[in-house]
């Protein structure tokens, strides 16, 4: 239990937080936020960890002891942080598959045609709320009407572009 | 110091075995690019978990007390498909389905002049987008068509959706970005 409970149970800590803080008050930078907040319950859970295993003696059977156990602990975290904030994205940005598939269920028995499905997902639902993600984000700037990528922009997408050359696909989207 | 550096060591066995299912997407995706894609990514996954246990075996005998040694294993094994799930959906799926890096190649490659909306909505629009999804879900069985008109087919996907909207509630207490704005 010394190597998964802990990693679990920070993960249980940080989905906690996230819920409070975001409820509360939902923060602009969403994903450097989720970074500081990840990294932040990490250092207080091994803090915790370290501090009851002396204070609980023989009944800190769960709680990480040796390197070993620290590192699998914090490997398993950050596997699950990692996991969790690609969950997280598909929860702030309504997915045009799950949009597709939300309308023909609501549709029933009448289903629903092409055309309808794109008079109601349209350039302003799917495609401009985007863009004005990526100018709020800094990763594209307005210039006298006109988009154009930033250095910060061109560094978040040169590794998807190479990696899809790697894998000799075309654009997607 | 020389046990930290061991532990060290040791801890990264799973992200090994990532880097081992990467490679191998890779490969199976250039020897054969007609294989559907979720295939390919399969292979992957699958070329991984080998290699994490051909990776593991050896260290959880030495490393690990026996009673600590089928945990070590399921903490590794939570590791690795956690890392999948993060290749898969946060960084390969990005490149194959995310709006916001495909308005970005096409943003990259008209350089510095940029483009206008209308030249973006040109190269890429929510037409393109719903036919693209569509033809997924299509392929998948997830949606099919009868005499012109969609209804859903496997409701795999649908509860997926579904979670989705839960899950949007919790966080953001709304089921749809839009809720307050509706479209249009």
């Amino acid at each position: 239990m010394r190597f998964v409970a802990p990693g679990l149970l920070a993960l249980a800590v940080l989905i906690a937080a996230h819920v409070v803080i975001w409820r509360a008050r939902r923060p602009s930078g969403e994903y450097a936020a989720l970074a500081v907040l990840g990294a932040g319950v990490l250092a207080v859970a091994l803090t915790t960890f370290r501090i009851t295993a002396v204070s609980l003696g023989s009944a800190s059977g769960w709680l990480p002891r040796s390197p070993i156990e620290y590192v699998t602990a914090i490997g398993l975290y950050a596997a699950l942080f990692l996991s969790y904030v690609t969950t997280y994205s598909a929860v702030q940005a309504d997915s045009p598959t799950m949009t597709i598939l939300l309308l023909i269920e609501r549709a029933r028995a009448a289903g629903c045609t092409r055309a309808e499905l794109r008079a109601r997902l349209d350039d302003r639902v799917l495609v401009l709320p985007r863009l004005d993600d990526l100018v709020a984000g800094n990763l594209v700037r307005l210039d006298h009407g006109r988009y154009v990528v930033t250095s910060r922009g061109t560094l978040m997408i040169a590794p998807h572009i190479r990696f899809r050359r790697w894998l000799m696909m075309e654009k997607g989207g | 110091m020389t046990a930290v550096l061991a532990a060290a060591a040791l801890g990264l066995v799973p992200f090994a075995a990532l880097l081992a299912c990467i490679v191998a997407h890779v490969l199976v995706s250039r020897a054969l690019p007609a294989l559907p894609r979720h295939r390919g990514v399969a292979v992957g996954a699958l070329a991984g978990l080998v290699a994490l246990a051909a990776l593991a075996l050896r260290p959880i005998g030495q490393a690990a007390a026996p009673g600590d040694r089928v945990w070590l294993g399921v903490a590794w094994t939570l590791t690795y498909v956690s890392l999948v799930y993060w290749y898969v959906f946060g960084f390969f799926n990005l490149g194959e389905s995310a709006r916001r890096i495909r308005l970005l190649v096409e943003l990259r490659a008209a350089g510095e002049r940029g483009l206008t909306r209308a030249e973006i909505l040109t190269a890429y629009n929510a037409r393109m987008i719903v036919d693209a999804r569509l033809g997924r879900l299509l392929a998948g069985g997830q949606v099919v068509e009868r005499d012109g008109r969609y209804f859903i087919g496997k409701p795999l996907m649908l509860c997926g959706a579904r979670a989705l909207v839960l899950l949007k509630l919790v966080f953001l207490g709304a089921p749809s970005e839009f809720a307050e704005r509706p479209p249009g």
